[in-house]
C-alpha cells in the first residue's frame, strides 16, 4: 500500500520510495526511508496536500509525492 | 583510521597527526555555520556574534551569506552564516550556495577552516543527514545540539558524550536563545581551529555517492543507544494546534482573519501616530519658513525638504506595523501553515504553496521576498515567483494609496461602519495586483517556464512563541531602511526635482506676468497665483513635463503628475515627495507649505477644471499598484535570475500594463462620473 491509502492517525512503517527521480531522492533526504514511521495527520481543502508526521518532524506533501511512498501493510 | 577528535567534555587529545593552525598571520580563520532550516541556526549565529540578523521560523530566511566575528574570543574568528539546507545535493540555489561556500568557490569568501553544524535535538535523525555529507570536506566539525531544552521537555534524553564519540566530533548541547550556551560553543570552535584535524568518525562515514538509505543506516548505527525516550511519545502542542489552524474550514477562516487584522491595523492603528508626525512637520515647516530668508532657500526648506521628504516619513508607522505582523507570523511558524493551505489554490497557476511564503512577505517588501525564493528548488517555479512578486502591493505603495484616498475619496461608511469607502478603495488596490499576477503566473508557466508541475514538500516547523526581540529587530531594520532611504535617495531625487522645478526662475517670467496683470487688472492674489504657475511652466521641469505630457495626457494626467511619476523610478514612495514639491512650488509662493492633500485638491487645469478628479486619483493608484517603479527590486531580479533580460522584461511589461490599466481606470471612471451626473 501507499501513503495515499493510509488511514488518518494510524502509524505505518515505510517500505521505501518508488522510482529514482529527484523527488524520490528529496523525499529520502527528508527522512522518508525504509523503516521510518509515518502517520497522516490531516488533509487540506479538496484532500490535497496532506500533513504527515514523519519521525519527529511534520511535513506537508502533495498527493503526487505521497503516492511514491510505499508502506508496510498495517499489522 | 583517526581517533575521535573530541567529545563534548573531554579536552582535545594530543593528536599524532596534529597540523599547524590553519590561520595565516593577518587572515582570520573562517568557520561555516550550517544546519537544516528551522534548526535555530540564525539564532545561534546572533548569539555567537551579537549580530542582529533577521531570523524567522520558515525556510529560506538567511538568504544572503552573513559574516561576523565571534564575540568573546581573544582572537578574531569569522563566522559565516549559510542558508538552511537539508542536504547538499544542490537542488535549490540555497544548497548550491552552501556547497560552494564549503568548497571555497564563493567570491569574497575564502574556504572555511572549520564547520559548525547546528542540529535540532528534537529531530536528530533527520538533522544528522546533513552531517554525513560534511565529512567529505575534511574539515574540523563542531556539532551544536540545539533546542536541547525542548528535546528534554518532550521526554528525549540524549547522551551527548556517546554521540560525540560516534560522530568523531565535539557535540555541544545548546539553547540558542540562552546566552549561557555561547561559552561552551566558543570553546569548541577555538579548539576546532587550533587543532585543525579533519573530523572523522570511528566507523567510516558513508561514501560520497552513498544513497540516502545508506546514510540513514549509518545514522541509525551512530544513534543506537544515544537517544532514549524517557517520557511519552509526542502528540505535541503543534500537532493539536494544527488540527484547527490547518483545518480545511477553520484554517481558511483563520487565514482570512489574519489578513483582515493586518489590513485593518495598518489603517486604523497607524492613524494617530501619523497625525502626530504630520503635525510635527507642519510645525517644523512654519518654524523653518520663518527662519530662512525668502526666495530659493526658503522654498527649498519648506517645499523641498519638509513638504517633500517629510511627506514620506509620515508613513513610517504603517511600515513598522506591517513588518511587525510579517515578522510575527514568521517567528510563530505560521507561514509554513499558510503555505500548506494555499498550495491547492497556487496549483491552478502552476505554482506550489512554497511560493506563497515569499509572495506573502512581498506585501511588506519585494526585495527580501525575491531573495527568499532561493529556497524554491524548482527553477521554473522560482523564476515565475520572482517575476510576480513585484505585483504584490508592497509597503512603498501605501503612501501613494493613502495620500490619494485621503485627498479625494469621501469616508462614506459601509457595513454599519466596519469599513468606509476609503478602506474599500484601499482593499481594491491590494487586490488589483493579485488579479493581474495570477493570470501572468499562469501564462508564464505555459510559455517561458513551461514544465512539469513542481513537487511540494515542506516541513511544518513546531510553533514557537514569538520573541519580541526578533520582531523588534525586523521592525528596526525596516524602519531604519525606510528612514535612510528618505534621507538619501528620496532626498536626492527631491532636491533634483525641486531644483528643476524652481530654476531658472527668471525675471523675464515675472515681467511677462506683470504686463498681463496690468493689462487685465488682476488683484494681488490672482497675480501671486499666476506668477507661481508661470514660474513653474517656465522651469526646466516644466519644459520637460510638456515634452512628455502627450504620454500621460490620455490617462487624464497633467505634466506635473507625469513628471512626479517618472521621478519616482528609484522608489514608489518618492512620488509622494515629488508631488509635494511640485504642487507646493506651483501654489502661492508666499504661503507656508500647505498640506499636500489640500494642494492636490486645489490643483487646476488652465481652464480652472480640477486636476485631481476621482478617476484621475484612482488611475494614479492603479498605475502604482502595477508599475515597476522600484530600482532595488529590478536590481535584485537581475541578481537572482543572473540575467539582464528579466529586469528589463519586468520593467517594460509592468510599465505597459500599469499604463493600460491606469488609462482604463481613468476612462471608465470618466464615463461613470458622467453617468452619475
Amino acid at each position: 500500500m501507499r501513503l495515499t491509502d493510509a488511514i488518518n492517525a494510524i502509524t505505518y512503517k515505510i517500505r521505501g520510495v518508488t522510482g529514482a527521480s529527484e523527488v524520490a531522492r528529496r523525499l529520502a533526504e527528508l527522512g522518508v526511508v525504509r523503516g521510518a514511521e509515518v502517520r497522516v495527520l490531516g488533509r487540506s481543502l479538496f484532500g490535497d496536500p496532506i500533513r504527515v508526521r514523519l519521525g519527529e518532524s511534520h511535513l506537508a506533501l502533495r498527493v503526487a509525492e505521497a503516492g511514491l511512498v510505499e508502506l508496510e501493510p498495517h499489522a | 583510521m583517526a581517533l575521535p577528535s573530541a567529545g563534548s567534555s573531554s579536552p582535545a587529545p594530543n593528536h599524532s597527526h596534529r597540523l599547524t593552525p590553519v590561520s595565516i598571520e593577518g587572515k582570520a580563520p573562517i568557520v561555516a555555520l550550517i544546519g537544516n532550516p528551522n534548526s535555530g541556526k540564525s539564532s545561534l549565529f546572533n548569539l555567537l556574534t551579537g549580530f542582529r540578523r533577521h531570523v524567522a521560523n520558515y525556510p529560506g530566511v538567511s538568504v544572503d551569506v552573513g559574516r561576523a566575528p565571534v564575540r568573546g574570543i581573544a582572537r578574531r574568528v569569522e563566522l559565516l552564516d549559510l542558508p538552511g539546507s537539508y542536504s547538499l545535493t544542490a537542488l535549490s540555489p540555497d544548497e548550491a550556495l552552501v556547497r560552494d561556500a564549503l568548497e571555497g568557490r564563493l567570491a569574497h569568501t575564502p574556504k572555511p577552516d572549520a564547520i559548525v553544524v547546528v542540529v535540532d535535538a528534537t529531530n536528530l535523525r533527520r538533522n544528522l543527514f546533513l552531517l554525513t555529507e560534511l565529512y567529505e570536506f575534511h574539515l574540523p566539525i563542531v556539532v551544536a545540539l540545539n533546542m536541547s531544552d525542548i528535546a528534554r521537555a518532550r521526554g528525549l534524553s540524549i547522551d551527548d558524550r556517546l554521540l560525540g564519540e560516534r560522530l568523531g566530533a565535539a557535540v555541544v548541547p545548546a539553547v540558542a536563545t540562552r546566552s549561557a550556551s555561547a561559552g561552551p560553543l566558543r570553546a569548541a570552535i577555538e579548539q576546532a581551529i587550533d587543532h585543525a584535524a579533519p573530523t572523522e568518525p570511528p566507523s567510516s562515514p558513508p561514501a560520497r555517492n552513498a544513497s540516502p538509505e545508506q546514510r540513514y543506516d549509518w545514522i541509525d548505527g551512530a544513534l543506537d543507544g544515544v537517544v532514549k525516550r524517557v517520557g511519552h511519545s509526542l502528540s505535541t502542542h503543534s500537532e493539536r494546534a494544527d488540527r484547527i489552524v490547518t483545518h480545511p474550514l477553520w484554517g481558511c477562516l483563520i487565514l482570512l482573519a489574519v489578513m483582515f487584522v493586518i489590513f485593518q491595523s495598518i489603517f486604523t492603528w497607524a492613524a494617530p501616530l501619523m497625525d502626530f508626525i504630520d503635525g510635527g512637520f507642519g510645525w517644523l515647516s512654519q518654524a523653518a519658513g520663518g527662519l530662512a530668508p525668502a526666495g530659493a532657500w526658503r522654498s527649498f526648506v519648506t517645499d523641498g525638504l519638509i513638504g517633500g521628504v517629510g511627506g514620506v516619513l509620515i508613513f513610517l508607522p504603517q511600515i513598522l506595523i506591517l513588518f511587525a505582523f510579517i515578522a510575527l507570523l514568521e517567528d510563530l511558524g505560521y507561514m509554513a501553515r499558510a503555505a500548506f493551505m494555499m498550495d491547492r489554490a497556487m496549483r491552478v497557476f502552476g505554482l506550489t504553496g512554497r511560493a506563497f511564503i515569499p509572495l506573502l512577505s512581498s506585501y511588506a517588501c519585494a526585495v527580501p521576498a525575491i531573495m527568499g525564493t532561493r529556497a524554491i528548488s524548482d527553477r521554473r517555479e522560482r523564476f515565475v515567483t520572482i517575476l510576480i512578486a513585484p505585483f504584490m502591493s508592497c509597503s512603498a505603495r501605501l503612501p501613494v494609496y493613502v495620500l490619494i484616498t485621503a485627498a479625494l475619496i469621501p469616508a462614506t461608511p459601509f457595513l454599519g461602519g466596519w469599513i468606509d469607502l476609503r478602506g474599500l478603495v484601499l482593499l481594491a488596490m491590494y487586490i488589483v495586483g493579485l488579479v493581474v499576477a495570477a493570470p501572468i503566473a499562469w501564462l508564464l508557466r505555459r510559455t517561458a517556464f513551461r514544465g512539469p508541475p513542481p513537487s511540494f514538500m515542506l516541513e511544518l516547523p513546531s510553533y514557537k512563541w514569538p520573541r519580541p526581540r526578533a520582531i523588534w529587530a525586523r521592525m528596526w531594520a525596516a524602519g531604519r531602511g525606510f528612514v535612510v532611504r528618505a534621507g538619501t535617495i528620496i532626498l536626492a531625487v527631491n532636491l533634483m526635482v525641486w531644483a528643476l522645478a524652481y530654476f531658472p526662475h527668471s525675471p523675464e517670467t515675472r515681467a511677462r506676468v506683470e504686463a498681463t496683470a496690468t493689462a487685465e487688472s488682476w488683484d494681488a492674489e490672482r497675480f501671486d497665483h499666476e506668477l507661481a504657475g508661470a514660474y513653474q511652466r517656465d522651469s526646466y521641469l516644466g519644459r520637460m513635463g510638456r515634452t512628455i505630457e502627450p504620454l500621460v495626457r490620455p490617462i487624464g494626467w497633467d505634466w506635473r503628475i507625469g513628471m512626479a511619476v517618472i521621478a519616482s523610478f528609484p522608489a514608489r514612495e518618492v512620488v509622494v515627495s515629488t508631488l509635494g514639491t511640485i504642487y507646493n512650488l506651483g501654489a502661492n509662493e508666499n504661503e507656508a507649505s500647505a498640506p499636500l492633500q489640500q494642494a492636490l485638491k486645489d490643483a487646476r487645469w488652465p481652464g480652472g477644471r480640477p486636476v485631481f478628479t476621482i478617476p484621475v486619483g484612482l488611475s494614479i493608484m492603479v498605475f502604482f499598484a502595477l508599475c515597476a517603479q522600484c530600482s532595488s527590486t529590478l536590481v535584485v531580479i537581475g541578481r537572482e535570475t543572473q540575467s539582464w533580460l528579466w529586469p528589463i522584461v519586468s520593467f517594460v511589461a509592468m510599465t505597459a500594463m500599469a499604463w493600460m490599466a491606469a488609462w482604463m481606470t481613468s476612462t471608465l471612471g470618466g464615463v461613470v462620473t458622467a453617468a452619475i451626473r
